[in-house]
């Protein structure tokens, strides 16, 4: 496009040179057979060199035509009429010329039908109007060129110069694979490319691009060729490698490959890290294929993919890592891409040690407890996963796929905790020491088959989709905890559990949906779906305590649990939706019956549970223009009781901390209303949005605490009524691109209230938040950039029944983020984090976080395939993990470790290897 | 390519045949634009096209129509392009009104593109033709096949006819002999061809340019598009169909 810009303004100021010495030429056109003047023919000036166009004009009612303002020079003359041959002459002006050209005489065309002699035989096949020789059916030697075999082909011949003649006619074109190679001048292909290589040959007549378009041919007197090659001849190969040490503690490595042979894909990658989890960038995902997978929606005309919450994402990473990983993927399509087959595999390996420590403040209307937590983790977990995908194109209207994976997770952890717990006076009511140490392992395979059926009316569709899932779970734990409970600061009682626990779980899931859309006008679509799903699963969990031998051999019946639950839904949903340019719109609601049919094997009893689940919906949204869109939604759901809520696993893992069920829940109603705003200005580069949601929870699930005076916690979940939360979200943006200020400002606020209970006494929580944000840059592309974002924020929340404890506090900081290319093309990235809160009256520990990370880089060798990076993580040694949850009447201020200040040395190395790259 | 010949013969008082050529100096055609969809997104983007290419048309169809004689033309939409809310694909480019004067050489052409509406004023483009032998017949008149270049890099082929004066085209291509009938822009993926060529009873006194938007110059709006589009693969086509 520069060049284009360039070119441009070129021809905007250019303006045709009057030329004092131009040349003028004038003539009569005449018609030979019928000997009259022709008007109205078109007389044109071309070039000699390339027929360029310079000059035209109409012979007038007797004839006669002259054009003025020639520049001196050779030229060619063409004239044409309907009907008539054209008159073609060298035409050669001097300066100051008036040439009259005298009578020039056209003839009328004669037509001439152009036999076309077909040949067949094994090796040449003709499909319309095409001819196909096969390649390997004529014999060339050894590092022949495509021009040697076109030299034995039938109908071909080619001369010195390399021009081509098949069938009679001229070739002004060769194709390799359909497309034009490196530019059109036919000799680049046919005499680079080996024959080989050449799967097919193909012969037709040229057809414009138009035609080639619209796929009707126009009368042609050339052929153009199409070379076909062999699928495994379309070869490349691409990877990367990485290491990086700090000589000490930590190494990172990786390494990705990725080999495509035609439409045959293999990607392979490894991982080595101390730094991370060591999973992939997006970037790199990408790039091996991996993150390809998205499912389309044909209903709904949008994009998902099921996002696997991963315990391997750096995310969810507490504490420091020893990360291994690696994977592979092979893709192939074959068949005209009628069957596809993506097959995936990866393994990961993620072994962490934390020390972590939690406060915890719970406020009680006439006291206050304080929880003080310290833990010591190492675990290592590892998964393998493996899924294939298989897609049939069974016809131009029906698909079908299937996809199966199958995961094999096992974990082993141990954790060590102690914990005190103060009253108002900072007394001891309880301290503890835990150890819990664990062994799992998971087994699951998932199984789907999705069937699509479209129909010749437009917009009919059907999608049916059958799942098999079976799970299987294994795990074996140790409990070894030591409580001691306190009067006023007085050791009263000590409570010593040494347990070990079996823990055994099947699962088989059966589910079936079917989705059919019937489009009732050009405008409205009908969308009903009905599924169907059954789950049987068992669990065992059983407790034992140490007999006389020191064996774990007596059953503690209090935490042991066994039961099997057959659950059953039938969901049936109907939609109508308006889909026009400005006005989109959707109403409906499905209506689902579930049952849960829980056999306690402990006690023989069964309990059967009903519910009834209505989801209503309407959404609206209108373009007001282009890019300007304004809409709004409602969503009613139905919040219905986990089995856990209604009938818990009994769990003495934290005796702190206990969960109790209620089986008397009702089922819960969320009501949501949602409406937002967008505008996007793409040539001023501006961008506003905002939005704005209210929920209000009827019958919602919360908890009610009841604390004793040694501070344990029994939580149940009860209905309530009132919860309701809020939030608004606006943003404004302007500029983008290089060389230009971007900047931008959002603004966020939320809050809401929370109903929960304490020791039989109601505590309204409200709360709210907001948080304003700025954010400026400005970059010059391989110069340097910089971008500034300070952030601003306040968080409020109050209880009912402490209104004398203040807990809102101030957030501020942001980031600061640069780049420069500093002389010598060595790269320096640089960039700041700030996370400041202010202090509040619960917790005095300092909670402002400044991490500083920076690098200098070096790309290395001609081509820049390698690169030295230099990096220097959390300058400032400032890398804690750190979390802060006021949650009602708790706050809790976690913290966790995180892979510290380190420097490291890392060398990177790209290469590939692309067909037609030498 | 039948339908076109049906079309034309109802249209023309008198169809092709020796001596008996005629010249119309006022026209009414009607424009079928295809866009070969599927082929412009695997250009923009293989990657995402491999995705979403199911959702794609094979190629989008829109119309219109050309009022001109050889002093002035107008040449905009005939008919909205039907909504098609699963497709993937929206038209760029297709609202574009071009008034062109042959006499003073100006045009004067209304071009929307995003939030803004352009009032393009300037000279005609200018376009290096390169005259070919080959021939074709579109909507019952034999026509020529030029080659053009645009802006030095896009290529344009263009199939005209002696046989109408108007020396104009679809958009802004014109400067050929005749009337441009039949026209390609490969880096679009485009084509344009006359379904219908009326010649008598074509009222052509009123035609007058869109007045509506912001006055620029070609060098302004083209500055102003490249600056945000031209880093993007979609956005470069863009601008190429706003400009043309």
């Amino acid at each position: 496009m520069r060049k284009l810009t360039a070119v441009l303004l070129v021809f905007l100021f250019s303006c045709l040179a009057a030329n004092a010495q131009s040349a003028s030429i004038k003539g009569t056109i005449t018609d030979t057979l019928e000997k009259k003047n022709l008007s109205h023919a078109v007389i044109v000036v071309l070039t000699k060199k390339d027929s360029s166009l310079i000059s035209f004009a109409r012979s007038d009612n007797r004839g006669i035509f002259s054009i003025p303002g020639l520049a001196p020079g050779d030229y060619l003359l063409m004239v044409t009429y309907p009907g008539f041959a054209d008159y073609a002459d060298d035409l050669s002006v001097q300066p100051g010329d008036s040439r009259d050209l005298g009578v020039i005489a056209m003839t009328p065309k004669s037509k001439i039908l152009q036999e076309v002699v077909i040949r067949t035989g094994s090796a040449i096949r003709i499909k319309g109007d095409t001819t196909e020789f096969t390649a390997d059916s004529f014999h060339v030697k050894d590092g022949a060129t495509v021009e040697d075999l076109l030299k034995v082909l039938p109908g071909f011949t080619v001369n010195s110069k390399g021009e081509i003649t098949a069938q009679g006619k001229r070739v002004d074109k060769v194709l390799v694979d359909g497309e034009e190679f490196f530019g059109d001048d036919p000799t680049v292909a046919t005499q680079n490319l080996g024959a080989k290589i050449v799967d097919k040959v193909q012969i037709f007549d040229t057809k414009t691009d138009q035609d080639k378009l619209k796929g009707i041919g126009g009368g042609s007197d050339t052929k153009t060729l199409n070379i076909k090659l062999k699928e495994d001849a379309k070869k490349g190969y691409f990877g990367k490698l990485e290491a990086g040490t700090n000589l000490n503690q930590y190494t990172d490595a990786k390494a990705l490959f990725n080999r495509f042979v035609g439409k045959k894909k293999l990607s392979l990658y490894g991982t080595k890290s101390t730094t991370s989890t060591g999973s992939l960038g997006w970037d790199d995902r990408n790039k091996l294929g991996i993150e390809n997978d998205y499912e389309y929606d044909e209903i709904g005309g949008y994009y998902y993919s099921f996002g696997t919450n991963d315990d391997f994402s750096n995310w969810s990473l507490q504490g420091l890592p020893n990360a291994y990983s690696a994977g592979g993927l092979y893709s192939d399509k074959w068949n005209g891409d009628i069957n596809s087959l993506n097959l995936n595999y990866r393994y990961n390996r993620l072994g962490t040690t934390n020390v972590g420590s939690t406060l915890k403040q719970t406020l009680l209307q006439d006291t206050t407890f304080y929880n003080n937590e310290s833990t010591r983790s190492s675990g290592v977990k590892q998964q393998h996963v493996a899924s294939g995908k298989y897609d049939w194109k069974i016809d131009s209207l029906a698909t079908l796929t299937f996809r199966s994976t199958g995961t094999y997770k096992t974990s082993q952890s141990s954790t060590h905790t102690s914990s005190e717990a103060l009253d108002e006076n900072h007394q001891y009511v309880n301290t503890g020491d835990r150890t819990n140490d664990l062994n799992s392992t998971h087994k699951q395979l998932d199984n789907q088959l999705t069937y699509n059926q479209l129909f010749h009316k437009k917009g009919r569709q059907l999608i049916a989709t059958f799942k098999y899932s079976l799970v299987r779970d294994d795990n074996t734990s140790s409990l070894f905890s030591n409580n001691q409970f306190f009067k006023k600061g007085i050791l009263d009682s000590t409570s010593i559990t040494d347990q070990s626990k079996i823990g055994q779980g099947d699962s088989r899931t059966f589910g079936t949906k079917v989705t059919y859309n019937e489009p009732l006008t050009k405008f409205f679509n009908l969308v009903s779906e009905y599924s169907y799903n059954d789950n049987h699963s068992t669990s065992h969990l059983n407790t034992y305590e140490k007999d006389g031998d020191g064996k774990y051999t007596v059953l503690d019946p209090l935490y042991s649990n066994n039961f099997d639950l057959h659950a059953f839904s039938h969901t049936g949903t109907v939609t109508l939706r308006y889909l026009n340019k400005k006005l989109k719109y959707a109403f409906g609601g499905g209506l689902s019956a579930i049952q849960l049919r829980l056999n306690n094997l402990d006690h023989s009893t069964r309990n059967i549970y009903n519910f009834t689940n209505f989801t209503p919906q309407a959404q609206i949204s209108y373009n007001l223009k282009a890019q300007t869109s304004i809409g709004f939604r409602y969503n009613g759901t139905t919040r219905q009781p986990t089995l856990d809520q209604l009938q818990p696993i009994r769990n003495n893992n934290d005796p702190l901390n206990i969960q109790v069920g209620n089986p008397n829940l009702k089922v819960g109603f969320n009501h949501s209303f949602n409406a937002w705003y967008n505008s996007f200005k793409i040539l001023s580069s501006r961008y506003i949005y905002m939005g704005a949601g209210y929920n209000i929870l009827e019958h919602s699930i919360t908890t009610y605490n009841t604390i004793d005076s040694f501070g344990k916690v029994t939580s149940m979940p009860v209905n309530v009524n009132g919860n309701n939360n809020w939030y608004l979200y606006s943003g404004w943006q302007l500029g983008q691109g290089d060389k230009k200020l971007t900047h931008g400002m959002d603004l966020n606020l939320n809050g809401g209230r929370n109903v929960t209970f304490i020791n039989g006494q109601q505590s309204i929580n409200s709360y709210a938040s907001f948080e304003v944000g700025y954010r400026m840059g400005y970059s010059v592309q391989e110069k340097y950039n910089f971008s500034l974002n300070p952030q601003l924020g306040r968080s409020i929340s109050s209880s009912s029944l402490r209104k004398d404890v203040n807990n809102n506090y101030w957030t501020y900081g942001g980031q600061v983020n640069g780049f420069l290319m500093l002389p010598g093309k060595v790269e320096l990235n640089s960039d700041v984090n700030f996370d400041l809160r202010q202090k509040i009256s619960a917790f005095d520990r300092n909670t402002n976080i400044i991490v500083w990370n920076a690098s200098l880089g070096k790309k290395v060798f001609k081509d820049k395939s390698g690169k030295f990076i230099f990096t220097a993580n959390d300058l400032l040694n400032q890398n804690k993990g750190y979390s802060r949850i006021i949650n009602s009447n708790f706050v809790t201020d976690q913290r966790y470790q995180r892979v510290g200040q380190y420097f490291m040395l890392t060398f990177q190395w790209t290469f590939s290897q692309m067909p037609g790259k030498n | 390519m039948k339908k076109y010949f049906l079309l034309a013969s109802f249209c023309l008082p008198a169809l092709l045949g020796l001596g008996q050529a005629r010249f119309y100096n006022t026209v009414r055609i009607q424009y079928e634009k295809t866009v070969a969809v599927k082929a412009l997104y695997k250009e923009i983007a293989s990657d995402w096209y491999e995705r979403i290419k199911d959702q794609l048309p094979q190629s989008s169809l829109s119309y219109y129509e050309f009022v001109g004689d050889t002093a002035h033309s107008l040449y905009r939409q005939s008919k909205e392009t039907p909504y098609d809310p699963k497709s993937f694909y929206r038209p760029i480019g297709d609202n574009n009104v071009v008034y062109n004067d042959y006499r003073k050489g100006i045009t004067i052409s209304q071009k929307p593109i995003f939030e803004e509406t352009f009032l393009l004023q300037d000279s005609l483009l200018n376009i290096k033709w390169k005259l070919t032998g080959d021939t074709r017949i579109i909507a019952g008149f034999e026509c020529r096949k030029a080659v053009g270049i645009l802006f030095d890099t896009v290529a344009v082929f263009a199939f005209y006819t002696d046989e109408l004066t108007v020396t104009g085209g679809p958009e802004g291509i014109q400067g050929l002999p005749g009337m441009i009938l039949g026209m390609g822009i490969p880096r679009l993926h485009t084509t344009w061809f006359a379904t219908q060529v009326q010649v008598v009873d074509v009222k052509t006194q009123s035609l007058a340019p869109a007045t509506k938007g912001k006055k620029v110059d070609r060098q302004t709006m083209f500055k102003s598009l490249d600056k945000v589009l031209k880093d993007w693969e979609y956005g470069k086509k863009l601008i190429l169909a706003t400009m043309i």
